[in-house]
């Protein structure tokens, strides 16, 4: 053996003891990526009031409805001319139909795919009665929509979620038109129903 | 005789960080740099190396493996309290007054929060693990640090949505302690787990939201 070999073999003894001597490692650091993902839910929530009592202002007026003009009247009582009042030429001092809107009546929010939700309105019952007297709530375009106070208004609209928290919900309005031509009666007239429907889109 | 050559890269997975103590690795390219030096090598020198390559347990270094991705548990709209992912929440009574112009009185009207929770947690999220063969290396001290980024990496303790990243989530990450149990054989398994956090008061948008966990380890 040459010596050229006994010191290369020296060598690997002494490389080889060192680096089966456990512990004999000095701190290190390792370094990485993960990808993380998570999936957030389909979620709508729609408040709505159950019960909705509006109250008309009572209204109590006398109208005038000018001169009656000269009547010749007999000794015998009877008149034979001079104005009479009919139905249509009494003055509408009320109107027969009432629009109205009723504010802040229902809110929705939550989560969707595009973060909007469709928003609709429908009238299932339009007669609120009394006996024989009615109210009739009038529906379609014009007449019985929501709006949420950003621009979109109709039977059916298309609103932002703005996320879980109540505090960004989008708020809404209902607007309303009662007929009142077939009421007859004061007091509480009962039995319409609207149904407001929210779908994640 | 037939040649052997070790080629450690080529066979591990592409997130694979490679470990510095390859003890059998370094001895079998000295072996073969001496057979090609020298190919007179005397026995004595030969028993020293054979004796090193069949020790037991002594084929495979440790290794530290980063989990490429991890989907965390899609979250459950029971977990913010809800009994379904539609719900109409009954507010009560609405009383107004009406005028004959259609004037109605403005009533304070306010939301009821309705869910229980914002924000939900994933625990045990599986960043990395460190295998080793504990008979010829004792168990390293693991000081791991993540931070977590949104899905372009420059937004810290964001999450942002996978198809519109102006929706996000607020999400934080804490180090779990780093377990280790046996594995296979002589080979034992450090794992390091953390746990994230989701706050989804920001979020605008469902569907998936994505981030990535920067993960450092410092080992002794």
């Amino acid at each position: 053996m040459g010596k050229k070999n006994i010191i290369i073999g020296l060598f690997l003894s002494a490389v080889t003891c060192t680096s089966l001597l456990p512990g004999i490692v000095s701190a290190a650091t390792k370094t990485g990526t993960t990808n993380v993902s998570i999936v957030l839910p389909d979620l709508i929530i729609l408040h709505y009031y159950s019960a909705l009592n509006l109250t008309f202002e009572q209204y109590t007026q006398s109208v005038n409805e000018g001169s009656a003009g000269t009547y010749n009247v007999q000794w015998s009582g009877t008149t034979d001319s001079g104005n009479t009042m009919t139905t249509s030429s009494l003055q509408n001092v009320l109107p027969g139909t009432v629009s109205m809107t009723i504010p802040s009546i229902w809110a929705v929010r939550g989560l969707s795919p595009s973060g909007n939700a469709q928003v609709s309105i429908s009238v299932l019952n339009s007669q609120l009665v009394s006996g024989s007297s009615r109210v009739t709530i009038l529906t379609g375009s014009g007449n019985t929509e929501i709006n949420d106070n950003a621009g979109h208004s109709g039977t059916s609209i298309t609103t932002a979620l703005n996320g879980i928290t109540s505090d960004n919900a989008t708020i809404g309005n209902v607007k309303m038109t009662l007929d009142f031509s077939q009421t007859t009666l004061s007091g509480a007239h009962s039995g319409g129903q609207y149904m407001i429907t929210a779908v994640t889109l | 005789m037939k040649k052997t050559e070790f080629s450690p890269n080529t066979t591990r997975p592409e997130n694979f960080i490679d470990d510095s103590r390859k003890t059998d690795s370094f001895v079998f390219r000295l072996f073969s740099f001496l057979r090609h030096r020298n190919r007179s090598v005397n026995f004595g020198l030969s028993s020293i190396l054979l004796f090193s390559l069949f020790l037991p347990g002594k084929s495979e270094a440790a290794s530290f493996t980063v989990t490429s991705s991890s989907t965390l548990s899609a979250v459950l709209v029971s977990e913010l309290g809800l009994s379904g992912t539609g719900t109409s929440y009954n507010e009560g009574s609405y009383d107004a007054n009406v005028t004959w112009e259609g004037a109605v009185s403005s009533p304070i009207t306010s939301f009821d929060q309705v869910y229980t929770g914002s924000s939900v947690q994933r625990v045990d999220v599986l960043l990395w693990y460190y295998q080793f063969n504990k008979n010829t290396e004792s168990q390293p001290t693991f000081t791991p640090t993540y931070r977590i980024f949104s899905k372009t990496g420059n937004i810290e303790n964001k999450l942002s949505n996978s198809t519109n990243t102006s929706s996000t989530v607020n999400a934080t990450i804490t180090a779990q302690p780093v377990v280790t149990s046996k594995y296979s054989g002589n080979y034992y398994r450090s794992y390091g787990y953390a746990t994230i956090t989701i706050d989804m008061t920001s979020a605008r948008r469902s569907g998936t939201y994505q981030g990535k966990v920067q993960i450092s380890i410092i080992y002794i």
